[in-house]
């Protein structure tokens, strides 16, 4: 019995070493007099941001190191690259403690990401592989990602030559002058002041392409912005001054249109109404 | 149809293979695109008195910029008696005064021979870096001065077949504590020239700035162009920021910043109209919790383009757990415009996860069209595991769900491993599998990376990348091939000079095969 005993307590004990063992203390090491630099453990050659052991000799004794147990980072993993944005954004860790603003700016600018980066196209980048062909896919996921560094001219400047049915969008490959009314005859021999002929009352009957077209357009609007940089196209059917008058607003739009005029001072508006 | 050295070659290069389906260029697009004036619109002989015009210009910068640079070279010079510095401003003078040469033969406007607003504030700050080096290095000298200086010369193909050779010359700059009075000058740019004049190069001032922490009790400033980020924005600004810690911080740590000045978001359209203000409280509570509320203010055009909040959490619990958040609050569409909540456990300094949650929606300014059409969110969950084998071994396994009200949801699996030189050998392997519900748009692909540490002085290696995309919405018959390879070699010449060279093929099934070289000399100091 007693055997049974002692074999559960040296488990147990070994079980709860960790819990037992001394937590590096970062913000102790923090505290000591301006001398003692940060690269006294963060070596400047130093392989990763979490200093090996025999650093700690340095100054402490081997049988303290081994009491020692260090516990995983929260910052600067395998995938930080993608990551570190709420790091970044808030005052939980000091950046600047290490990294310049050059370090922000080598990827965060609208030239070539790598221009002063790692030559090795490094493993976590969002521009992977031939990032011309797989861009779009980036582009239809956060709205917000490619604008964090990229002007929106920056589109516009490459998809301007673009011929529409080169583009993987549904309702660009078929395009709408292509399409054929009820006349038989397509829609590119019309004028916007023929619409509402056709459509009384802003009525599309079928309208299988404007469908198609408002779900993609919906889905990611900003990529619209990269080869209609002024939205010009869109006031053929989108303008209460001419053409069909499709309202393009959203559901809240009485809600919030009194702000975005004000803010404008009314020349948004005023481009359709 | 409009004259080629209007277009861009970089682009047109991708695009000479698929000729029959490139469609008509626009004319009046690109004249809007160039940001040619009206004026100069009419004619043939218009575009080349305009083109002289430009050049005039181009000529005045490049000079400004050269002259600039030398003087601020040859001064650091002075100050570090450091060769390589002098030898860094010789660099410049060979990289840029081709360029200018060969500017005067040029007989049409191009969008790089423009001097626009941007330009003007760019040799002003260049200016600023100028005399703040004179500062440093004769009536001031200060305590520490470091930086890099790398010369970048680049070569590939342009769409006729000609060779560009774009040279960069990069210099970033720190003097620190100017006198002994805390006074800290940080700066970054970059002069660049195309040798054969085939492509933009454009020449940029990132960041100059003076610093001064502890200006009075408790208040930092910084004051120039200075990078800034909170949770409500984050820009390229030219102004002033103000760090305030309050004096009872030791009872209730709160501190609060202020900062305006123009927003340098968009360079290249940059101008006087273009402004940002705002604001930020932080504050650490229960002593983990770090919160942060922001506030932006963007003018664009002379008209208020966003006013958007941030708030930003982040609590660590025991050193285990660590929750975050990041909200973004767009007043003038009264929209959530981000949201990313996440936690990452981290007991173990063997393994890690991390699970996020995303909500996102574009932001237009108020004066675009697109502010006032509908828009759908954006959602996306993503799991990551992350795995420490060894001291410089690590590796990941990734998943992500994308949620798009419309259409079907995607999920993306990555996964990958990475060796960091420890001794001789570095490199990593990943691959990538994108399965869209609605046919299209799946994509598989890897990459891969060797080096190897030859001796002390060079390092030699090599890297592929290899996708295959389908790239049509609602089409799984469209698998387009694309690949990049590369072999690249690094000669540490000393501890402090290194020269990096590289050359890469690419190809994918839209158009041919294209090369790209790049040499860059690194003098650290």
């Amino acid at each position: 019995m007693i055997r049974y005993l002692l074999a559960l307590m040296a488990i147990t004990l070994l079980w709860c070493s960790p819990a037992l063992a001394v937590e590096f203390n970062h913000t102790q090491h923090l505290t000591f007099p301006d001398e003692v630099k940060c690269e006294t453990c963060h070596l400047e050659d130093a392989a990763e941001i979490v200093p090996a052991a025999s650093v700690c000799l340095e100054c402490h004794d081997q049988a303290f190191v081994d009491t020692v147990t260090i516990p995983g980072t929260k910052t600067h993993g395998l995938n930080w690259a993608t990551n570190h944005r709420p790091c970044a954004k808030n005052q939980s860790a000091d950046c600047a403690a290490c990294h310049q603003q050059n370090f922000c700016l080598d990827c965060h600018t609208s030239g070539f990401a790598d221009e002063q980066g790692d030559f090795g196209n490094n493993m976590i980048n969002v521009h992977r592989g031939e990032f011309q062909v797989s861009h779009p896919i980036a582009a239809r996921t956060n709205p917000q990602l490619c604008a964090s560094c990229h002007e929106p001219d920056f589109c516009s400047e490459c998809h301007a030559r673009f011929a529409p049915a080169d583009l993987a969008v549904t309702s660009h490959r078929r395009g709408w002058s292509d399409l054929e009314g009820a006349t038989g005859v397509a829609h590119e021999t019309f004028s916007t002041n023929n619409c509402q002929t056709c459509h009384p009352g802003s009525v599309i009957l079928g309208g299988s392409w404007s469908a198609s077209h408002a779900r993609e357009a919906r889905k990611n609007l900003a990529t619209c912005q990269a080869c209609h940089p002024e939205g010009d196209i869109c006031l053929t059917c989108h303008s209460t001054k001419s053409g069909l008058g499709i309202n393009p607003h959203p559901k809240d739009w009485n809600d919030i249109k009194d702000r975005l005029d004000n803010a404008s001072s009314g020349r948004t508006c005023r481009k359709c109404h | 149809m409009i004259h080629h050295s209007l277009l861009k070659p970089k682009f047109l290069k991708k695009l000479k293979n698929i000729s029959d389906r490139r469609s008509v260029v626009n004319e009046e697009t690109l004249l809007k695109i160039h940001k040619i004036p009206i004026h100069y619109r009419n004619s043939h002989l218009k575009y080349v008195e305009y083109g002289r015009f430009c050049i005039i210009k181009k000529l005045s910068l490049e000079i400004i910029i050269l002259v600039a640079f030398l003087i601020l070279s040859d001064i650091t010079h002075k100050i570090t008696n450091n060769t390589l510095m002098f030898y860094s401003s010789f660099e410049i003078f060979i990289a840029l005064g081709p360029g200018v040469l060969r500017s005067t033969e040029q007989s049409f406007p191009r969008k790089e021979v423009l001097m626009n607003k941007w330009q003007r504030l760019t040799l002003i700050h260049l200016a600023l870096l100028v005399v703040v080096g004179m500062l440093c290095s004769q009536a001031v000298a200060a305590n520490t001065i470091t930086g890099r200086a790398s010369t970048v010369f680049e070569w590939f193909d342009d769409p006729n077949g000609d060779a560009a050779t774009p040279v960069y010359q990069y210099l970033q700059f720190n003097a620190l504590d100017i006198a002994g009075k805390g006074w800290d000058f940080r700066g970054y740019a970059r002069a660049a020239s195309d040798l054969s004049n085939k492509i933009d190069a454009d020449s940029r001032l990132y960041y100059a700035y003076i610093q001064k922490k502890g200006l009075a009790e408790g208040l930092d400033l910084k004051l120039g162009r200075q990078f800034m980020s909170t949770s409500a924005g984050a820009s390229l600004m030219d102004g002033i920021s103000l760090d305030y810690v309050l004096p009872f911080a030791q009872k209730i740590p709160l501190s609060f910043s202020l900062y305006g000045g123009g927003d340098v978001s968009y360079y290249s359209n940059y101008n006087e109209e273009d402004l940002i203000f705002g604001g930020e409280l932080n504050g650490k509570f229960f002593g983990s919790l770090d919160a942060g509320l922001s506030y932006i203010q963007r003018w664009g055009d002379g008209e208020l383009a966003n006013e958007i909040f941030g708030l930003d959490l982040d609590y660590d619990y025991k050193n285990l757990l660590n929750l975050y958040s990041e909200t973004q609050y767009d007043y003038l569409t009264d929209s959530i415009s981000y949201f990313l909540a996440g936690a990452n456990y981290h007991q173990s300094n063997k393994w890690s996860v991390r699970a996020e949650y995303l909500y996102s929606l574009p932001v237009f300014s108020s004066t675009s069209i697109y502010s006032v059409f509908a828009v759908n969110e954006y959602e996306e969950m993503m799991a990551e595991l992350n795995y420490r084998i060894a001291a410089g071994l690590k590796a990941f396994g990734r998943l992500t769900y994308e949620m798009y009200p419309d259409f079907d949801n995607a999920v993306v699996a990555e996964a990958g491993i990475e060796k960091i030189r420890t001794d001789r050998i570095s490199g990593y392997l990943s691959g990538v599998l994108r399965e869209d519900g609605d046919g299209g748009q799946d994509l598989i692909g890897a990459k891969v990376r060797a080096r190897y540490m030859i001796n002390q002085m060079f390092q030699a290696g090599v890297g592929a990348e290899i996708d295959v995309l389908q790239r049509r919405i609602e089409d799984d018959r469209d698998d387009t091939l694309s690949s990049r390879y590369w072999l690249d070699l690094t000669a540490y010449l000393t501890k402090k000079v290194n020269v990096e060279a590289k050359i890469e093929r690419s190809k994918s099934d839209l158009w041919n095969e294209y090369y790209e070289g790049r040499v860059r000399l690194n003098i650290l100091f």
